[in-house]
């Protein structure tokens, strides 16, 4: 489903990924772990082409989105991503942060995303908050709806990049919910996180980064 | 005191207070369009247009205004469309050019201020360039640009005073042909005062109420 084959990236002349070859496959969960600093959001990012790979090869099924040809955009469109911020837009409505790239990427009508942002709300019980603006939530609200905003696309693999790290204890719980839901409906994941219980717990594969390399993909 | 300049005369001032808002609006309108686009250039760094946008801003910021008002009266319209301008048109051109300036290094400092995440959010999504301008950039970067923007009117608003010296009946100028045949400016400068502060804490009050719905 996503294969790295000797992927290196920079920032300018720091290299933060040293060759990197990982396959994950379809409906796998994998949780990547590491310390601070040693390239797992730069992982998460080339992922999805946020940051450009120096070298190596990056595929989502059969597409190459390290070759030039590549829509990236397209392919973006196929990897939600979530961030440790939530990162939702803070002038639009939860039903806008949710409809905005159905209607615009994808060319979605209106009212079938607007329905498919109230059945995906009410999956992870936020439904009365379609039309409060991203300050009116509480963190672990926030989070669930941009995993929500991401799930609107319809992706084939879902990102998370230290989801709960932002949150306390209690909201902790309600996210990792939404995400060991998303598991058991066989979504393909990568999720970084700091939670070794929920790693062990949900995981297929654990994965450890140590200073931009790989270093043991322990088999859960 | 001769309040009654000011009374006999009121219909004329407020010709002259037509003409000034008149001028504020279109000015406003136009610097606000030419002052984004300019911004814009310069955000997302396209190579030869960026650094002459950059070179536009510097070069109008360094001129003063009434020189400005002068200088495309008598010569920048004229040699461009070959007849004479009005003074309106030669002053609303002339404020343009001026605030587009300064509205242009505000929409550049806007768009610079918006955090990292939320355009990461918007590209992930598979948002295009033009698409996150549009629809979070821009959006987000006016919110915050409010009250830069609103300063910035308001000081457009007292500059349209300067037409006056090229001869443009606004509210200043009526103001003094007034006072230049009844020798009382007190009485008149003080009124057209209170109404240029009327506009202006007005323009500044509304621009509140909306920065609290954003
Ligand atoms: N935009 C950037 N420009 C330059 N260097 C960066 C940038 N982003 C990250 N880095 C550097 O790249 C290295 C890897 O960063 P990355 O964010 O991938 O680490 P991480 O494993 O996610 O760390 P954390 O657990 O703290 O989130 C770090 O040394 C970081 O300082
Ligand atoms: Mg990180």
């Amino acid at each position: 489903m996503i294969r790295l084959e000797n992927v290196t990236a920079y920032y300018k002349n720091l290299c933060v990924l040293q060759d990197i070859t990982v396959n994950i496959a379809k409906g796998s969960i994998v949780a990547l772990i590491g310390p601070s600093g040693c390239g797992k959001s730069t992982f998460l990012k080339c992922i999805n082409g946020l940051v450009p790979v120096r070298s190596g090869r990056i595929f989502i099924e059969d597409t190459e989105i390290t070759s030039k040809n590549t829509d990236l955009n397209r392919i973006r469109s196929e990897v939600g991503i979530v961030f440790q911020q939530f990162n939702l837009f803070p002038h639009l409505t939860v039903k806008k942060n949710i409809t905005l790239a159905p209607v615009k990427v994808k060319g979605m009508k209106l009212e079938e995303a607007e329905d498919l942002a109230v059945s995906l709300l009410k999956k992870v019980d936020l439904l009365d908050k379609i039309d409060k603006y991203p300050e009116q939530l509480s963190g672990g609200q926030a989070q669930r709806v941009a995993i929500v905003r991401s799930l609107a696309m319809q992706p084939k693999v879902m990102l998370f990049d230290e989801p709960t790290s932002a949150l306390d204890p209690q909201m902790t719980q309600e996210v990792l919910d939404t995400i060991k839901s998303l598991a058991k409906e066989g979504m393909t994941m990568v999720v970084v996180t700091h939670e070794m219980s929920f790693a062990y717990e949900v995981a297929d594969r654990i994965i450890y980064m140590d200073k931009g390399r790989i270093k043991e993909g322990i088999e859960n | 005191m001769h309040w009654e300049d000011v009374l006999n005369n009121l219909g004329f001032l407020m010709k002259g207070l037509g003409v000034t808002l008149q001028l504020a609006v279109l000015s406003i309108a136009g610097s606000l369009v030419l002052g984004t686009v300019l911004g814009v250039i310069r955000y997302v760094k396209i190579p030869p247009f960026s650094p002459l946008a950059a070179m536009y801003i510097e070069f109008v910021r360094s001129i003063p205004l009434i020189l400005f008002i002068v200088f495309i009266h008598f010569g920048f319209l004229p040699f461009i469309l070959g007849t004479s301008a009005s003074f309106f048109v030669s002053a609303c051109v002339a404020l343009i050019i001026f605030t587009s300036a300064y509205v242009a290094e505000i929409v550049r400092g806007g768009l610079n201020s918006i955090e990292k995440g939320h355009i990461d959010a918007a590209v992930s999504l598979g948002l295009t360039g033009f698409q996150r301008l549009a629809y979070i950039i821009l959006p987000l970067a006016f919110a915050r640009m409010m009250p830069a923007l609103v300063s910035q009117f308001i000081a457009l608003i007292k500059d349209t005073s300067l037409a006056s010296t090229i001869g443009l009946i606004e509210l200043t100028r009526s103001g003094e042909i007034i006072y230049e045949r009844t020798y009382h400016e007190f009485e008149v400068l003080a009124f057209i005062a209170l109404i240029y502060f009327m506009i202006c804490f007005s323009l500044s009050k509304l621009s509140k109420k909306i920065e609290i719905k954003i």
